[in-house]
């Protein structure tokens, strides 16, 4: 028999100290990785009577990313069609062409609405289920759960579909809300409290604001105030004098200035500055350094604004990455280059940059002042 | 001394289940807001008119699943969710562990009677002595949770129970069986150790691991259901028979996938204990007993490990089939993060693993031949778990999007992506069983006139293996579209398959008749021991993170497409919440072992006679 010994000390609590520390470091590298939290798809209040083409647009952009979760599937990755990458009108065309097309649409929304709710009509070769040949997709209908869009939703995603290859919407408007859906203004007293001026207008349907909304407009609760209380008011009643990056004009309604009583005007401003918060990203702080400019800022400013060209691209520091920031474009580009990437944009791809996605239209749009002013201005960004 | 037990807890707590489901099962459950003509499509409808029509006389009709709104779930104060998840995940850890420990203490004890080792025998009973502790705490917990589901979230578990129905007394009842055989297989172990009487104990072993599989994929059942409904129609109104519900597609995968898993985790718990036990050691023999005990734990935990990726990929190809989009939720969407945090986890058990194994070759001299290569093998296996840890997309400010030149670094970039990880996992798999070879070589010399050959055969299989996992790897992954990635993996994974089962099989042959060198149990670091504690946290932070992610999948949905969650939870919470939530059950757990392994100790204790005693009984004599 052997020899008994004390037992060695701290046994249990050096192994105790030891496994804790090293769930303390997972929980570490858990808490070092970005934070993202998954909402539920909020029911969003839209006053679909004053919908505009544009904003029904928007509406479905954002659908397209959000609620309908298209994006996860359609985008560079190769898992669906790239379908911001390529023009789906032209695409329905000739896939209605196709001698395997089954379906019964006769022009491109009608397809591409059967594409959402039956997608197994016509299978994009390649992207078919494995093993399947390509007769089976493994989209699921965006009519059902768990996406369960609405005709509405559909709609707005099928015009956001054809406004951004600068094809016209040939969608229909909703003009009627259901009643729950459409509370109207005129019809309540004033609004007393900030709850009740935001839940009057809706605030939440678009913007983040005391804790809660949508994300169709910028999140009112992340800003930090940078304004004046004259900017704040002039950002609710004049919304599109400049847009905020990432955002697509004219989707915030214009008349907000009828519609508000003063009284609620105040309190909704009051609740901005006081809280701290700001609308940041919708006032034209990207507008200060106008002096330093150079060139024909003032007029270039207003085609930018009207254009929305930073919803895609880094203008005075700030904007979109969808497209090449243009900062520096005059020192990569000249004149000729840069005039032709603005009426003919599919001409040239700047590298890392997908083609397609620059609406082809902007000649048509642009009157020759506006196009030569805004080359001008870009000529002098080095 | 002889060992009592309380038997009360886990019976009283089936006969409690029981009784609450029978009550819920027999009566008019249906809450009053289960109101079909007010929220069945018109398919349901017309199902139900149909069904109506065609069935009359049985007034048969189908019912969709209901629709709760937030008010109709209980506020309690605190969240209902955190309050189940911590509940269900110790119930989770406890149930994986009595029901992995009969499996592999049964090989044990099979092991024994065929080499007639009577330390086998003895191992095999000590192991069982932590799962029955651990069963009465799986009973407690598993209570605790059918009463927090039936008052937090009585709609839903009104849902199940409407699927369900029966099957769910049948898991009580075998709850039951799975208690008393349990019991005689555990308490009978003396009793039934010889002769004939042991081949009725291993009988008994047998039929527990039976029932307590029957009741895992039950139970499965219901966690698939939920993921992947099948057996009801798209307004979640039950259609099929109980079978149709129970065999949904992710049904299959997930038993396989929890089988394994279980024993990868039973094992490296009752290796914690051994390790205590050799750390806490007053003698020699006692030290190589438990050095033996811990060394046969985290093989059979590294065992079982090496094929669970497999079973994963089965898992996630399954649920891609499914639906890709809850597929891409979980690999390429708002889930995707916690991959990472995965990667970091398997890197731990991993190298713990082999850290282990290389520490052990210390226990004979003839390791001296292999201990050259351990520091090859070490590099490799961290340069994998770098690639492997290595984040695709990053969360850029602009100025660093500048400085990097894009969005991707242009080296971390290509090392941030799928192939390049399937080669890291794919090549620490094979180091690791390389490890583990040179381990199991170290104690012996081969004898058989071919060696040479074999050895160069075996070399040849690791040498074209690894070289193919790297080509169709670079290859497919970054030069072919992405079509073919996926059939790279299948390549990568045979190989590293080939590269198993051909060196078990060589060695096998190759060692039949060796010489074997004088191999020294106790004789090891006590950092080797360490090791054998990070394996079970690892596998415990592991089985907690792969919860959050096959509930996240189901992102707004109690029952995926047929049955919303409106409560206030019904959001995916970010992974570091959830990584706290992981370490607040980690801990609970890791506490509760301790319990058990306290009681474990307990029952062995024998307090000395007061001298008063001895006195007497002296005096007696």
């Amino acid at each position: 028999m052997s020899n008994k010994t004390k037992a060695p000390r701290g046994v249990l609590a050096k192994s105790m100290g030891f496994s804790l520390a090293l769930a303390l470091l997972f929980t570490l590298v858990a808490n070092l990785l970005p934070q993202v939290e998954g909402e539920a798809p909020v029911e969003q209040k839209v006053d679909l009577g004053a919908l505009t083409v544009e904003s029904y647009a928007a509406l479905g952009e954002t659908l397209f990313s959000g609620k309908g979760t298209c994006a996860l599937c359609h985008n560079d990755l190769g898992r669906a069609p790239d379908i911001l990458a390529i023009n789906m009108v032209e695409v329905a065309n000739q896939h209605m062409q196709d001698e395997r097309y089954k379906g019964s649409a006769t022009d491109a929304e009608s397809y591409l609405h059967e594409s959402m709710v039956d997608p197994g009509i016509y299978v994009v070769k390649g992207f078919g289920k494995k093993g399947s040949n390509d007769t089976i997709s493994p989209m699921p209908a965006v009519d059902k759960p768990p996406i369960e869009l609405s005709e509405i939703e559909i709609n707005a995603i099928i015009a956001f579909l054809q406004a951004k290859d600068g094809h016209d919407v040939t969608v229909t408007l909703p003009t009627e809300a259901p009643a729950m859906e459409t509370a109207s203004p005129e019809a309540a007293g004033p609004a007393g409290t900030i709850e009740e001026v935001v839940a009057k207008y809706g605030c939440q349907a678009c913007h983040k604001i005391l804790g809660s909304g949508g994300d169709l407009g910028p999140d009112l609760d992340q800003m930090v105030a940078r304004f004046t209380r004259e900017e704040i008011r002039q950002g609710i009643i004049t919304p599109d004098v400049v847009i905020a990056e990432g955002f697509p004009p004219g989707v915030m309604p214009q008349d907000f200035a009828e519609q508000m009583m003063v009284k609620e005007l105040d309190i909704l401003v009051d609740y901005l500055v006081d809280s701290k918060k700001s609308i940041a990203a919708s006032l034209p702080d990207t507008h200060a350094t106008d002096g330093d400019d150079g060139g024909d800022s003032s007029s270039a400013k207003a085609v930018i604004g009207q254009f929305g060209c930073q919803a895609c691209h880094i203008i005075w520091g700030s904007g979109g990455k969808i497209g090449p920031g243009l900062d520096d474009v005059g020192a990569r580009l000249d004149a000729g280059q840069v005039r032709q990437s603005i009426v003919d944009p599919n001409a040239v791809i700047a590298k890392g940059f997908p083609s397609g996605v620059m609406p082809p239209n902007f000649s048509e749009q642009m009157s020759d002042a506006q196009l030569d002013a805004l080359v001008t201005f870009l000529m002098e960004r080095k | 001394m002889k060992e009592t037990r309380n038997f009360s807890s886990p019976i009283l707590l089936s006969l409690l289940v029981v009784a609450v489901l029978g009550f819920l099962w027999s009566g008019d459950m249906a809450p009053t807001h289960w109101l079909p003509e007010a929220v069945a499509s018109e398919v349901a409808a017309e199902e139900v008119a149909t069904a109506e029509s065609a069935d009359s006389a049985q007034e048969f009709q189908l019912r969709p699943a209901p629709r709760p709104g937030r008010e109709d779930y209980p506020d309690v104060g605190v969240s209902s969710r955190s309050i189940v998840w911590i509940i269900a995940q110790m119930h989770l850890f406890f149930g994986a562990l009595v029901l992995a420990v009969p499996l592999f203490v049964l090989v044990i004890e099979l092991l024994g009677r065929s080499t007639g080792d009577a330390r086998y025998d003895d191992m095999a009973h000590e192991f069982m002595k932590i799962s029955i502790t651990a069963y009465s705490i799986t009973a407690l917990f598993g209570g605790t949770l059918a009463l927090a589901l039936f008052l937090l979230y009585p709609d839903l578990m009104a849902y199940l129970m409407q699927a369900f129905g029966a099957q769910m007394l049948v898991y009580a009842m075998l709850f039951f069986m799975e208690s008393i055989l349990l019991y005689i297989y555990y308490y009978g172990w003396d009793a039934m150790r010889y002769g004939n009487a042991k081949w009725v104990h291993i009988s008994l072993g047998l039929l527990l691991n039976g029932v307590g599989a029957t009741l895992m994929v039950m139970a499965n059942s219901w966690a698939t259901f939920m993921m992947a409904p099948s057996g009801v129609n798209e307004v979640g109104a039950v259609i099929g028979n109980i079978w149709e519900v129970m065999k949904g597609p992710l049904w299959n995968p997930i038993n396989l996938h929890r089988f394994i898993a279980n024993i990868a985790f039973g094992g490296a718990v009752v290796g914690a204990y051994a390790a205590y036990k050799c750390l806490a050691a007053r003698t020699a023999e006692d030290r190589a007993h438990y050095d033996w005990m811990g060394y046969t734990s985290n093989f059979i935990a590294i065992l079982a490990f090496l094929p669970l990726p497999f079973a994963g990929y089965w898992l996630m190809a399954e649920i891609y089939a499914y639906s890709q989009q809850m597929g891409i939720t979980a690999m390429g969407g708002i889930l995707a993060w916690l991959f990472i945090v995965q990667a970091v986890l398997i890197g731990t058990i991993l190298m713990a693993g082999n850290y282990y194994l290389w520490s052990g070759m210390s226990r004979t001299e003839g390791s001296k031949r292999y201990q050259g290569m351990i520091k090859y093998i070490a590099v490799v296996l961290v340069i994998c778990f770098l690639i492997w840890v290595t984040p695709h997309t990053l969360i850029l400010t602009s100025g660093e999007i500048a400085a990097l030149g894009g969005s991707h670094h242009h080296l971390l970039g290509p090392l941030g992506i799928m192939p390049a990880k399937n080669i890291a996992v794919n090549l620490m798999l094979i180091f690791t069983f390389l490890s583990f070879q040179i381990y199991r070589r170290s104690d012996k010399v081969a004898t058989v006139s071919w060696e040479k050959a074999g050895n160069a055969l075996m070399v040849a299989i690791y040498v074209v293996a690894i070289v193919n996992i790297i080509f169709a790897g670079v290859y497919y992954g970054y030069f072919t579209n992405t079509v073919y990635k996926v059939g790279a993996s299948v390549t990568q994974v045979v190989s590293t398959l080939v590269v198993i089962i051909s060196g078990v099989v060589i060695d096998a042959f190759m060692y039949r008749k060796a010489k074997t060198l004088p191999s020294f149990w106790g004789q090891v670091s006590n950092r080797s021991q360490y090791a054998l504690f990070a394996l079970p946290i690892a596998f415990t932070w592991l089985m907690a993170l792969m919860g959050y992610v096959r509930s996240s999948v189901r992102t707004h949905w109690h029952v995926y497409t047929v049955m919303k969650d409106n409560s206030p939870d019904n959001f995916i919470p970010t992974i570091g919440y959830a990584g706290n939530m992981m370490t607040i059950v980690t801990v609970m757990f890791v506490l509760f072992v301790l319990f058990i392994f306290w009681i474990a100790n307990l029952s062995n204790t024998k307090q000395a006679p007061p001298l008063s005693v001895t006195k007497k009984a002296g005096e007696a004599a």
